[in-house]
């Protein structure tokens, strides 16, 4: 009777401690998701200015509730990683985006693998654009909605 | 009943063939597309397998096969569900949509390979993300094998604020990480096996993404953004580069209104009936193709006995 009690009780607390492993795991596929979703708005950022920023600079064009730390953070993983260049301006990094020679290739690779896929007679299924070309119809109602927004 | 248990496959699938818009517009976006890339998978398998099976029974019945294999013409002849030529066509319609199915996964594994060697001439590989250096805003995700990267370019970039950037990078991203690109090769292949379902694939298409657009409006948390920057994203492309002759031709531009339209709209409902009925109908056509075999096995059992006794 005792053992019956034991080995119950091992079997749930077995089963407690793989929900939370489980949790933990998904939980941290989220962590891991939002560090990778922000490396990615920096890149966009730098990408987008004509010229190297420092943290303060990117967190103040990322629009969004973040702390100086975490876009800090960011950027020197993204260093670490040889996404970023950095160059020392006063007292702070400055960063931008690797340059040439490095990504020269890209746009030449890019360019051509995609002419290689629209070629075929039916979209690839292996390329997936944000968006695709408009009809003039639709260029209309599309300035419409963006002069709703800003207007 | 043997030949309304041959026809259902094809019914079915006429009916999926016609509702694909409207499931795919009264779905939430994940389960349409899995949904119906499932539902129309079943259809291509279950139409083969009728269109195989009446082929190869009459196939059975040329002397020197049913010599070999030990049944019965007479038997076999006189088991026919379908009159001759009836058969003999379904057997030559098997064979051609067999064929262009292979065809059709034979052209998404060159497209995968390619997309693979892409992946990995893009640096750097560090986070995914590839952004090239071109006068054209462009935004697009490449998927391999393996390997997938997210390419966007600094026009694309410098034409969307902030926001609207985040947007745009979650949308791609939900396409990598639910492997979207799988889902619309297999709904190609099915559609490639039986024409009757090709509209799923178009239905597929935009699923995804609108799937990829209601994960980026989640992350955004703001779907009215989601909205505006696609229809940024949209002229920014027009602007800068002018129209793309095979974009243009396939008409994928299309898809926009209904994406934005879907995303001023509000977060889609579910519906459980509607997942329910094409769960049924993949139970059945399934059902139908077993309930088929067996028959057949009756058939050739049958025709062997025959041929053993006779």
């Amino acid at each position: 009777m005792a053992n019956e009690r034991v080995a119950n009780e091992r079997v749930a607390n077995e089963r407690v401690a793989n929900e939370r492993v489980a949790k933990e795991h998904s939980m941290a596929g989220e962590r891991a998701r939002a560090k990778g979703g922000l490396e990615h708005e920096v890149l966009a950022a730098l990408s987008a200015a004509d010229g190297p920023r420092t943290p303060q600079q990117v967190l103040a064009e990322l629009d969004r509730d973040l702390a100086y730390t975490t876009v800090m953070t960011t950027l020197s993983r993204l260093h670490a990683k040889g996404a970023v260049d950095r160059t020392m301006m006063g007292r702070a990094y400055a960063y931008s985006l690797v340059g040439t020679p490095e990504t020269a290739g890209n746009s030449v690779a890019a360019r051509r693998m995609v002419k290689l896929l629209d070629a075929g007679t039916d979209r690839a299924s292996v390329l997936a654009r944000f968006v695709e070309d408009l009809s003039p119809q639709d260029d209309a109602m599309l300035r419409e909605l963006l002069q709703g927004k800003d207007g | 009943m043997i030949a309304s248990l041959l026809a259902a496959p094809f019914l079915l699938s006429g009916v999926l063939g016609m509702l694909a818009g409207r499931i795919g517009r009264g779905l939430p976006p994940a389960a349409a597309v899995i949904g119906l890339t499932v539902t129309a998978l079943a259809s291509a398998l279950s139409t083969g397998f009728a269109l195989t099976a009446l082929g190869a029974t009459v196939l059975a019945q040329i002397p020197p096969l049913a010599e070999w294999a030990g049944v019965s013409v007479a038997a076999l002849d006189a088991t026919e569900p379908l009159p001759d030529p009836v058969a003999i066509a379904a057997g030559v319609v098997a064979v051609v949509l067999l064929a262009l199915a292979a065809r059709q996964v034979l052209i998404t594994l060159r497209q995968l390979r390619d997309a693979s060697r892409l992946c990995a001439e893009l640096a750097p590989a560090a986070t995914g993300l590839v952004i090239v250096d071109e006068p054209r805003a462009e935004a697009y995700s490449i998927s391999g094998f393996r390997r997938s990267r997210i390419v966007v370019s600094r026009e694309m970039m410098r034409a969307l604020p902030a926001a609207e950037r985040r947007v745009l990078l979650a949308h791609e991203a939900a396409h990598v990480r639910c492997r979207h690109h799988l889902f619309v090769a297999v709904s190609e292949v099915a559609a490639a096996a039986n024409p009757l379902v090709r509209s799923v694939s178009r239905e597929v298409r935009v699923g995804v993404e609108r799937w990829a657009d209601e994960a980026a409006a989640a992350e955004a948390g703001d779907r009215r953004v989601a909205a505006t920057a696609l229809a940024r994203a949209g002229l920014a492309r027009m602007r800068s580069g002018g129209a793309d002759p095979a974009g243009a031709l396939a008409g994928a531009g299309a898809d926009l209104p209904r994406r934005v339209d879907a995303l001023l709209a509000g977060r889609p409902r579910r519906r459980p009936a509607v997942v329910l009925a094409l769960v049924v109908m993949v139970v059945v056509l399934l059902g139908t193709s077993t309930a088929t075999a067996h028959n057949v096995r009756e058939r050739l059992g049958y025709a062997d006995y025959v041929f053993d006794h006779r």
